[in-house]
């Protein structure tokens, strides 16, 4: 079979078919999901800041402090559940220790915060989709993720991903479970150094994503 | 909270060349066009030039294009950035995507007949006019899987019904509309 006339002939399935099967596909990005690749690619004529700051965060008190905080200038705006106007012009959700966030993909339960470390509970729910889960450190001059190709639009000094060490259920792990199950997740990133001096990080993400959505959350 | 634009405003966006159209359908439908691309590619960076290209393609196209339905025609525009990109990149050696594998099903029921007509329109009439004839849902399998190169299980856990019966649909459909095809073309 002439296989490009088959590609052809099945890219012209009318539109309405199309349509209605495409149901299915937005169905699930319709609980307030952003739909985007958390990799964006700059779009042609916009700028890289632009192009970034389209997904928007909120800011909410810290739940220890009570606090608001200002937000650090310098974090990615990225949304609690992604997405949203072009601009960036909300604040930033941050939360504090001992918060639950739960979303369409499952929950994030932020539990300790040491030296050079930070422990959540981790559970995914939802097992239709592959997912990535990946947990970023940054203050106003580093960042390092447990995501070897991290965001190539970000301005900050980009640290080896390799510095950090990742600890599922009392185990080390070469990354972060993204299987239907409860885990206890640590993320050990004392071995981050600059000149022998240890870095500081005001800030945790965590992402994950699919497909379909991403979500990340921020935390102090 | 998510602000999800209507379909008529982000065309009209393209109309007026605000760049804010990009950013509206990339934020409706960016992971809906994502989707398709890995299917077909099943590679992430490949999947996202896909995307990329076909943003590009959508600003050039719109106008004169008005779609009817914005949906279809960007998943067309990103289906075939897609497909190209596919075409190019792995002429030399099979790509272990759910495309690749769904091209195989779909190559061995258009087999014969079908093989000698070199007219994509008469072909591709001839898809559409099976598909208006067959129930919602097994229409639907069929274009999540041969369309947007969905896998079995994912069109299973969307439609709520077993793999098994989708798999079992598929071939029943397949068989169907490769006799539909010997008739047309005989």
């Amino acid at each position: 079979m002439n296989n490009e006339l088959l590609q052809n002939a099945i890219s012209n399935i009318d539109c309405k078919f199309i349509e209605e099967a495409s149901e299915f596909s937005l169905a699930s990005a319709k609980d307030g999901t952003d739909k985007q690749s958390k990799r964006r690619i700059a779009y042609f004529g916009m700028t890289a800041a632009a192009a970034a700051a389209v997904a928007v965060a909120i800011i909410v008190p810290l739940s220890v402090s009570g606090t608001i905080e200002k937000p650090n200038d310098n974090l990615p705006s990225g949304g609690m559940n992604g997405g949203g106007a072009p601009g960036g012009s909300s604040p930033q959700h941050i939360y504090g220790l001992g918060h639950t966030q739960t979303g369409s993909l499952g929950s994030v339960k932020y539990t300790e915060r040491g030296d050079y470390f930070v422990t959540f509970e981790l559970e995914i729910t939802d097992n239709r989709y592959n997912y990535d889960i990946d947990v970023s450190f940054e203050n106003n001059d580093y960042i390092v993720s447990t995501d070897k190709e991290l965001d190539r639009y970000h301005t900050l000094t980009v640290l080896d991903s390799s510095l950090l060490v990742v600890t599922v259920d009392g185990e080390q792990a070469e990354k972060i479970p993204n299987q239907v199950g409860r885990y206890v997740v640590s993320v050990d990133y004392s071995a981050c150094k600059i000149d022998g001096n240890q870095i500081i990080f005001g800030y945790f993400s965590v992402w994950y994503w699919t497909y379909y959505h991403w979500n990340y959350h921020i935390y102090k | 909270m998510i602000y999800t634009y209507d379909d008529d405003y982000i065309v009209g966006l393209f109309f007026d060349r605000d760049e804010k159209a990009i950013a509206a359908t990339q934020d409706k439908y960016g992971g809906y066009c994502f989707k398709i691309a890995v299917n077909i590619l099943g590679d992430r960076d490949y999947a996202e030039e896909a995307v990329s290209d076909a943003m590009l393609s959508v600003w050039n196209s719109i106008p004169p294009n008005r779609p009817q339905s914005l949906c279809a025609y960007v998943g067309k525009i990103v289906r075939n950035a897609a497909i190209n990109s596919y075409n190019f990149n792995h002429a030399e050696k099979r790509l272990a995507s759910e495309y690749a594998v769904s091209l195989e099903e779909l190559d061995y029921c258009m087999s014969g007949a079908a093989d000698s007509c070199g007219d994509i329109n008469a072909l591709s009439k001839c898809i559409n006019d099976f598909l208006a004839e067959q129930k919602k849902q097994h229409r639907i399998m069929f274009v999540r899987r041969y369309f947007f190169g969905d896998s079995m299980s994912e069109i299973a856990s969307m439609l709520g019904v077993s793999e098994g019966k989708v798999r079992t649909t598929l071939f029943r459909m397949r068989d169907r509309l490769k006799k539909y095809l010997e008739k047309h073309y005989e």
